[in-house]
C-alpha cells in the first residue's frame, strides 16, 4: 500500500506548504525522513517570501530556516514606514531589507530651502545575525573627527564629511498598546556614552547639525533660531524614540487633480517638512497632513485642506494683488467641480515666498482652501483662508490670502522610498 | 506508440461509462482512448482529458488525432485510480483553469467543495495513489485538493497522533528526538 513516506519530496513539500508552524514542528518530530523534508531550506525560503516579503538572502550568512526563526519572526514586522512620536517635530522612519541586514533609516526633509532636492536618509539602526546565529541589534552613530588643537578660532574650518561611525547596542521592541495600537520602541542602551561624545555644547557635532539643516539657504541668519531649537531638542532626546506605523497613501484615484502621496513643503523659518496628501472617500476634500512638524503646527496635524467642490478659474489680472484676489465673489464656481482647467498663475504683489526659482506660470487646478496656523506650541490654532493650487503631478502650492504668503510642495519621488 | 495485442484490449461498453457518456453514437464528440497499467482502455471526451497537462502536451506534440484507434498508454496509473481520475475530471470539466500558484498568498485548506470532500473519502492508499496520478498527469486542481486533504489530516495533531494516522514508525532515539524538539521550540512561541 502506498504510504505517506513513499511520496516524492516535491509532493511532500506541496503538502507542507499548507501547514502552519506548529504542525510543521509536529511533522518534524514524527520520523527522520519527514524531519529532513521539513528542514529543506526551500520550504523556509518560501515562508520568508510569503510571510515577510523577503527576497534576497545575499549578504546574510545563514540559511533561510535560521533567518526565518531568529530574525524575521521577531523583527520582520518592523519593515515598512513609521511616524515618530517626538514632540512637535514628528519624523519619518523607513525600515527595509538591506544586504545582510534589516536597516532602520531616519528619513529627513532636504536641507532648508532646497525643496526640489531628494529626502535625506540617515542610518539609524541595523539588525543582523552572526554566522554563529546570534542576532545583533545596534544603533548607528557617527561623530565627526575632532579638529587638531590650535585651529579653534578658524572661521573657515570645514567639518569632515565622513566621521567615525560607531555602533552601540540598542533595544527595539514592538508593543501593542491598548489605546495607541502598535508602537515601535527604540532605545540606545547607553545613551550617556553618546551624549558625552556629542555633548550639547560639543562644538563639531552641533555645528555640523546646523550646517546640514541650512546648507546654502540664503535666509540662514534669519532662521537660525528655529534650527537651533530643533537641534537642541533632537540632541536632548537621549536617543529614545517611539514610532507608530504609517500607511503611505498609495491608492490610485480617478478624477482627482493630483494623485495622493508624500510631498516636501516649504514652511519658511521652520525649513522643509514632509507631508502626506490624500482625499476623503467621496472626493470632496483634499487633505495635507504633517509627518514632520514644527513648534507652531506639530506633526500629525492637518496643514491644509482644499474644498474640491469650490474650484476656481482665474485670469492673470485677478491675481495681481490681494485686493483683486479677495474681490472674487464667494460663490464664483465652475461648471464641473474636480475637472482640471489650465489657467495662469501669478504670485500677487507683496506676497512673500521663500524662493522665486520654482514658481510656474500655469496651473491646472485651483480651489478654495484653509491652512492651519497657530501660535507657539500650537496655541490658539485656527484656519486661515487660501487657495489650493495644482501645477502638475509633481507639485502643488498654497496661496495664503490672510498671511500674504505662498508655499510650494514637491512630490517625493517613488524611487526615494523604494526598498 | 506501442501496438498492444488484440486480446489485451477490452473496450468499455457505453453503458459502463460514467453517466454523462451514455450518449448516442450519432453525437460525435471528439474522443480519446486512455490505457491503464493493466491494459484497460477508457474512452473519454478529449476536452475532459485535456485537464491533464501531460495528456494535452502529448496530443499537441505527438499529433494524436481524434478517434485514433491507438490508446494513449498510462503505465503509471492503474485502472481503479484512472477511473476515479476520469470521474473527477468529468465533474470538474467546466471549471475555470486553476490560477498560477501565487507565491505570496497564504494557502488555505478550508475551501474544498463538498463534492470533492465526498469524492476523497477513501482509504489512505487510494488518496496517495490519486496524488501520484494527479502529479504524473499534471492535473493541478486534483493535486491541490488531494494535498489539502492530507494537510487537513495533519492539522491539529501531535507528533504521536500524526504517526498513528499515517502508520509512521518513530525511528528517533530519545536523544535525537529531544534535539529535534529543542530545535523546534521557537515554533511554539507566539
Amino acid at each position: 500500500m502506498t504510504d505517506i513516506l513513499s511520496l516524492p519530496p516535491e509532493i511532500l513539500n506541496r503538502i507542507l506548504d499548507y501547514l502552519p508552524l506548529r504542525e510543521l514542528s509536529s511533522v518534524c518530530l514524527t520520523c527522520k525522513k519527514l524531519r529532513d523534508v521539513v528542514y529543506v531550506d526551500s520550504v523556509w525560503q518560501k515562508k520568508c517570501k510569503q510571510e515577510y516579503n523577503f527576497k534576497s538572502i545575499e549578504g546574510w550568512n545563514v540559511n533561510y530556516r535560521t533567518l526565518y526563526s531568529k530574525v524575521l519572526r521577531p523583527y520582520g514586522d518592523l519593515v515598512g514606514f513609521w511616524r515618530r512620536d517626538f514632540r512637535c517635530y514628528g519624523g519619518l522612519l523607513q525600515v527595509k531589507y538591506d544586504k545582510g541586514c534589516i536597516k532602520g533609516l531616519e528619513v529627513l526633509a532636504p536641507a532648508s530651502s532646497r525643496v526640489d532636492r531628494p529626502l535625506r536618509k540617515k542610518d539609524m539602526f541595523i539588525i543582523s545575525i552572526t554566522s554563529s546565529e546570534t542576532v545583533q541589534v545596534v544603533s548607528v552613530h557617527s561623530f565627526p573627527e575632532k579638529k587638531e588643537e590650535g585651529e579653534e578660532g578658524d572661521e573657515e574650518e570645514e567639518l569632515e564629511e565622513e566621521g567615525k561611525e560607531e555602533q552601540r547596542p540598542c533595544l527595539l521592541r514592538v508593543e501593542q498598546d491598548e489605546i495607541e495600537g502598535r508602537v515601535l520602541e527604540y532605545k540606545v542602551t547607553d545613551a550617556n556614552f553618546i551624549l558625552q561624545k556629542e555633548g550639547l555644547i560639543n562644538h563639531p557635532v552641533f555645528r555640523r547639525w546646523i550646517s546640514e539643516e541650512l546648507e546654502d539657504d540664503p535666509y540662514a541668519e534669519m532662521y537660525l533660531n528655529c534650527v537651533l531649537r530643533k537641534g537642541v531638542t533632537y540632541l536632548l532626546s537621549r536617543h529614545e524614540y517611539r514610532w507608530f506605523p504609517l500607511e503611505l497613501p498609495s491608492k490610485y484615484r480617478v478624477n482627482v487633480p493630483i494623485q495622493p502621496g508624500l510631498f516636501k513643503g516649504t514652511y519658511s523659518a521652520h525649513g522643509i517638512e514632509i507631508l502626506s496628501l490624500d482625499y476623503n472617500d467621496d472626493l470632496t476634500e483634499v487633505t495635507v497632513t504633517k509627518i514632520t512638524g514644527d513648534p507652531n503646527v506639530p506633526a500629525s496635524e492637518i496643514s491644509l485642506f482644499g474644498d474640491l467642490t469650490s474650484p476656481l478659474v482665474l485670469t492673470a489680472e485677478q491675481q495681481e494683488n490681494l485686493d483683486s484676489l479677495t474681490a472674487i465673489p464667494e460663490h464664483h464656481a465652475m461648471e464641473q467641480s474636480g475637472s482640471t482647467v489650465r489657467q495662469p498663475f501669478r504670485i500677487p504683489e507683496h506676497f512673500s515666498d521663500r524662493d522665486n526659482r520654482y514658481i510656474p506660470e500655469f496651473c491646472t487646478f485651483r480651489c478654495r482652501a484653509k491652512g492651519r496656523i497657530a501660535g507657539h506650541s500650537f496655541m490658539t490654532p485656527c484656519f486661515s483662508k487660501g487657495h489650493f493650487i495644482v501645477f502638475d503631478e509633481s507639485k502643488f502650492g498654497m496661496v495664503w490670502l490672510e498671511l500674504t504668503a505662498f508655499s510650494i510642495y514637491f512630490r517625493v519621488d517613488e524611487n526615494e522610498l523604494k526598498d | 506508440m506501442l501496438k498492444l495485442s488484440e486480446t489485451k484490449k477490452r473496450n468499455i461498453k457505453s453503458s459502463e461509462m460514467p453517466r454523462s457518456y451514455a450518449c448516442d453514437k450519432a453525437v460525435r464528440m471528439p474522443m480519446i482512448k486512455l490505457q491503464s497499467l493493466e491494459g484497460e482502455v477508457f474512452e473519454i471526451d478529449v476536452e475532459i482529458a485535456r485537464q491533464s497537462v501531460t495528456i494535452k502536451t502529448m496530443l499537441e506534440d505527438l499529433g494524436v488525432e481524434d478517434d485514433d484507434e491507438e490508446p494513449v498508454p498510462l503505465p503509471n496509473v492503474n485502472a481503479a485510480i484512472l477511473r476515479k481520475v476520469i470521474a473527477w475530471c468529468t465533474y470538474h470539466k467546466d471549471d475555470p483553469p486553476p490560477p498560477e500558484d501565487d507565491e505570496n498568498k497564504e494557502k488555505r485548506t478550508d475551501d474544498i467543495c463538498s463534492w470533492d470532500a465526498e469524492f476523497l473519502k477513501v482509504d489512505q492508499g487510494t488518496l496517495f495513489e490519486l496524488i501520484l496520478a494527479a502529479n504524473y498527469l499534471d492535473i493541478k486542481g486534483l493535486l491541490d485538493v488531494t494535498c489539502k486533504t492530507v494537510a487537513n489530516m495533519i492539522k491539529g495533531k501531535s507528533p504521536e497522533e500524526i504517526r498513528k494516522t499515517f502508520n509512521i514508525k518513530n525511528d528517533f532515539t530519545p536523544a535525537e528526538e529531544e534535539q529535534v524538539r529543542k530545535e523546534n521550540e521557537w515554533c511554539e512561541e507566539k
